[in-house]
């Protein structure tokens, strides 16, 4: 059956049918499981709850009007991924990969490229060190790791989420 | 000197000269000749004339002293016969005689033939005053009162008579002279006469001669008288001598001619001269019947031909000298005609060198004062266009220059413009090459990703080849062919393994944590997955441990086949072979490595955006293309442009140089 | 009312780079453009033309392959080619906008125009025909939120993966022309980001 629908109808049964579940953060736990990658020549670390997979050898599809950062997307399970370079963000250094993380976090639907796996990380959350000094507002970092005398940042999602939002927003 | 000629030819002064020189010359000559000839006949008659003048002068002197003898001689007889009768008649009155003897004593006197002959024939005689002969030989009593003479004889009474008188007896009337003395007492007119023919013994001529031989006619000529004997009577040098001595037998004919003619012009040869030159002579003569005598004037043919000759040189040197006289004058004049003429030219030719400021000074109103006028007018003329266009041609020039400077400007900046875009084209050209090069090589790049397997088949190829080798090695040396089998066993299998194990490791690393991370956000009800994530881990892990592991037996066994390589000395040779290709395998599977590494999508994705550079490249190349046509277009015509204003340019320069030349 | 159906009406647009479909409803009738008409117009910046012409008035119509060429590679044939085939002009009421945005042609009045313009109507102009495709709304995927309201402002509503690593979008022309019109009068408060 068709019927006259315009484009905010469709809009919202869209919104209605694709049922975004809210997955936040695991409860914090005693010991907390970090997913050590690298990203460049960087190692950062990801809260492993907040990742749902890994995969690779992901064709980017290009989309515009977004910061230089956001790639494009990718498509999982039929669903577009927002593509994130971290490196350009951090480094301003384009991390050319087919490797990314994807994360469903806070509804969102992002994929952080990355260039390796390193490994999973179990440790208690106590060795999760906060950062001392922060400039401005909210890092994008939760904490930092160390690991064989280096320091691992650990990735705050929400903060480079945000950080897009601005980004948009101010657009 | 030909030069002078042809200069004079050239000038019209000269030319005028020439022609009325030449002209007069002609003139000249022809009446020079004309002159000569008629000179030279009216020379000889004239000489001829005067000749016959002397000779006439010489007879008519002569005659006249002939005369002039016999009146004396006549005289003296007729006084001295008066004077006797005088003496008579004083005889009578003294008484003496009575008249009639005294009268008769006179007559018998006067008749005496011995004292009253006078020449020849002559005789004393008495008339008178009627004219009765009263005293005469012949005819005594006869009345001749009717002649003419007579008459005159009785109105003179004394003095001098000469009359023509034939005597009883004769044929002809011959001339007679006569000397009249009058006796008055008696009435008696004494006659003494005689023929005149008859006197050449009786007279004396050193008077007449000595006149005569003081005559001189010209420079040669002289009179002289022969006798018709031929002996000369008067004669300079020839005196008493005769003809026919000194000369040869024509002298007796020349008298015979003379006698024959009486009177004329007569020619024959003379004495030659001291010089040998002919002594030619010329004369006239008259025949004196009177005394028989001949009257010659003579004088050199020479003479003649002298004057002759003279006059000839005369007339050539006045000729000639009329001749320059007249060329000099008509050159004189004419140039001074000519003066105004050579002013023109002495403008023109300075108005021909460029000078515009001389004018020809107007002196004459004919016709060269108003061509004058008239080229005066035409120079000023001339002077004001050429200073109109001096000016237009400074305007011209400086115009020209700009369109010429900026026109150079143009094609510089043109050229240069032309040249920095063929630049940017050729380099936009390279670029484009370099891009589609670069393109070509992604492709290649991505075609190599895509066929990755093909290179590991590749290498497999090789491996076969350094199996092959490996064998030969097993040949040459029977201890190392078990090891080295084995060792290629191990190293296909191992390598084949190695390969497929690092894929799965790869794989199951990514798989683990994907498990474990689903263990993670599974809850309680992944605990079992938890621990299957775990083994997967485990097993991954150790994979990863035992590639590393096989990696490094695969270096040692590497390194052993180093050694037995090393240790073999047979075959050493093939071991380096093999070992080459040990290292073009090890090669081969860097590239694998690498080309692996590059993701066929990232290589798509980098093709398409070179294919979109490009294409965008080669829009933008033909858009440099056509703008460097367009330039050199330009350019052309900008050169083209330059070259017009270059040739205005020569022109105007060529213009400037041109009216620069004239002084205005 | 909303409709049970899990389909609806979309027309599907495929450019080899690029492929998108729109809502059927948001589009009255679609024109074939007559080759060469094709003209920039006025003084507004390029895409704009009045060209299309429909029942009485001319249409601010707008070139929608300038918006396509952000998202990818376009047909190569540019405005020119399209000229040359025409094009394909679909004529959207304003009426069928969606309320989030102003009313459109409020600027219409005193931009310069030559012609008399529809106030009622605003012409797309494409380079080729549109396909009539029903579409189960499952397919239809919405952007990750973070992204999701910003990019619907600009017209990219949201996208699907019919399979073989191709991606759809979800396109409404009504933020597009509007975007891009007040881009052109130099309305300020639209930044389409570029």
């Amino acid at each position: 059956m068709r019927e006259f629908m315009n484009n905010e109808a469709i809009l919202e049964k869209l919104s209605a049918d694709s049922g975004d579940t809210e997955t936040g953060p695991a409860a914090a736990e005693k010991w907390t499981k970090f997913l050590i990658v690298e990203i460049g020549k960087e190692r950062y670390g990801f809260y492993a709850d907040q990742i749902k997979e890994i995969v690779t050898d992901e064709p980017i599809y290009y989309v515009p009007f977004v910061p230089p950062y956001i790639k494009g997307f990718i498509n999982r399970h039929g669903e577009p991924y927002t593509a994130f370079d971290l490196s350009l963000l951090f480094e301003k250094q384009e991390l050319d990969s087919a490797l990314f993380l994807v994360s469903r976090h806070g509804g969102d639907q992002l994929a952080f490229q990355i260039s390796d796996v390193t490994e999973i990380l179990k440790v208690p959350e106590s060795e999760l060190h906060s950062l001392s000094s922060v400039d401005d507002g909210e890092s994008y970092f939760s904490g930092v790791l160390s690991r064989e005398g280096a320091d691992i940042f650990v990735l705050n999602i929400d903060s480079v989420v945000a950080r897009l939002e601005r980004d948009l927003g101010e657009g | 000197m030909k030069k002078r000629f042809s200069s004079i030819l050239h000038s019209l002064s000269g030319r005028v000269q020439l022609v009325f020189g030449g002209l007069f010359l002609v003139i000249l000559a022809i009446l020079g000749t004309v002159i000569h000839f008629s000179m030279e006949q009216t020379l000889e008659r004239r000489s001829e004339a005067e000749l016959a003048n002397t000779t006439e002068l010489i007879y008519r002197m002569t005659d006249i002293y002939v005369d002039k003898a016999i009146q004396n001689y006549l005289r003296s007889i007729a006084e001295k016969t008066r004077e006797m009768v005088a003496y008579h008649y004083g005889l009578y009155r003294s008484g003496v005689l009575n008249e009639a003897e005294a009268m008769g004593r006179a007559r018998a006197m006067m008749l005496d033939p011995g004292y009253g002959r006078i020449g020849d024939t002559g005789y004393l005689a008495g008339v008178n005053h009627r004219g009765v002969l009263v005293i005469h030989p012949k005819s005594e009593g006869v009345d001749a009162g009717k002649h003419a003479f007579m008459k005159e004889a009785i109105r003179k009474k004394n003095g001098f008579l000469s009359y023509m008188w034939k005597n009883v007896g004769e044929t002809e009337p011959r001339e007679k002279v006569g000397y009249l003395a009058y006796f008055e007492p008696w009435d008696l007119i004494i006659w003494a006469s005689s023929y005149k023919s008859e006197f050449n013994s009786l007279i004396e001529i050193p008077d007449l001669a000595q006149r005569i031989r003081a005559i001189r006619i010209g420079k040669t000529g002289y009179p002289f008288i022969l006798d018709s004997q031929g002996r000369f009577i008067v004669h300079p040098t020839l005196e008493g001598r005769n003809i026919q001595e000194i000369g040869d037998e024509r002298g007796r004919l020349y008298i015979q001619d003379i006698l024959k003619r009486g009177e004329g012009i007569m020619r024959y040869p003379g004495e030659a001269g001291a010089s040998g030159e002919s002594a030619a002579k010329i004369a006239y003569f008259k025949y004196y019947p009177e005394m028989d005598w001949i009257v010659v004037s003579t004088m050199s043919d020479r003479e003649i031909a002298d004057s002759l000759a003279k006059v000839r040189n005369f007339s050539i040197g006045a000729l000639l000298a009329a001749c320059i006289a007249v060329s000099l004058v008509g050159s004189l004049v004419f140039t001074r005609m000519l003066r105004p003429v050579s002013r023109m030219k002495k403008v023109a030719d300075a108005v021909s060198e460029g000078d515009l400021t001389r004018r020809i000074e107007v002196t004459t109103r004919d016709e060269i004062g108003e061509l004058s006028t008239q080229f005066n007018a035409m120079i000023s003329n001339f002077n004001d266009v050429l200073q109109r266009v001096q000016s237009s041609v400074t305007v011209l020039l400086g115009a020209v220059q700009d369109l010429s400077v900026s026109a150079q400007e143009i094609s510089t900046t043109s050229n240069q413009q032309a040249a920095s875009v063929k630049e940017i084209v050729s380099t936009m050209e390279d670029s484009d090459k370099l891009t589609k090069s670069i393109s070509t090589r992604i492709t290649e790049v991505a075609r190599i990703a895509n066929t990755t397997r093909d290179a590991v088949t590749q290498g497999f190829t090789i491996i076969q080849e350094s199996l092959t080798k490996m064998d030969e090695i097993k040949t040459s040396n029977a201890e190392r062919i078990n090891g080295v089998r084995s060792l290629s066993d191990k190293i296909e299998n191992i390598w084949e393994i190695v390969n497929i194990i690092n894929t799965i490791a790869d794989q199951t690393k990514i798989i683990a944590f994907n498990a474990e991370l689903e263990a993670a956000s599974a809850g309680d009800a992944g605990k079992n997955f938890k621990i299957v994530a775990a083994e997967i881990r485990r097993l991954a892990d150790s994979t990863v441990e035992s590639t590393a592991e096989i990696k490094s037996a695969i270096n040692e066994i590497q390194h052993s086949s180093d050694n037995l390589i090393i240790a073999s000395e047979e075959g050493t040779e093939k071991i380096i072979e093999g070992w080459e290709l040990s290292n073009r395998l090890r090669l081969v599977f860097e590239d694998i490595q690498s080309s692996s590494e590059i993701s066929a999508g990232s290589a798509d994705h980098i093709a398409t955006s070179t294919d979109q550079q490009v294409s965008a490249f080669e829009q933008i190349l033909q858009t440099l293309k056509q703008i460097s046509e367009g330039i050199d277009n330009f350019v052309l015509s900008t050169r083209s442009t330059t070259e017009a204003s270059q040739k205005l340019k020569g022109m105007a320069d060529e213009l400037k140089q041109i009216v620069v030349t004239y002084v205005t | 009312m909303k409709a049970e159906s899990e389909f609806h009406s979309f027309l599907v647009f495929r450019y080899p780079g690029v492929t998108f479909f729109i809502n059927r409803n948001s589009v009255e009738t679609s024109l074939f453009l007559e080759p060469g008409r094709q003209s920039p117009g006025f003084s507004l910046s390029k895409g704009f033309s009045t060209d299309v012409f429909f029942d009485g008035e001319h249409l601010i119509s707008y070139d929608l392959t300038r918006f396509l060429e952000t998202m990818g590679p376009v047909d190569k044939s540019g405005p020119e080619e399209q000229g040359r085939m025409g094009g394909v002009g679909l004529i959207l009421p304003v009426s069928r906008f969606s309320s989030a945005h102003p009313s459109p042609l409020a600027n219409i009045r005193g931009s310069g125009f030559e012609e008399r313009v529809s106030e009622t109507r605003v012409a797309v102009t494409v380079g080729r025909h549109g396909e009539a495709e029903s579409i189960p709304f499952r397919e239809i995927r919405l952007f990750s939120p973070s992204l999701r309201y910003p990019l619907r402002r600009r017209g990219l509503l949201g996208c699907r993966f019919p399979g073989e690593g191709e991606c759809q979008w979800f396109l409404d022309l009504g933020w597009i022309w509007m975007n891009a019109f007040r881009k052109a009068t130099g309305d300020t408060k639209v930044n389409d980001g570029e």
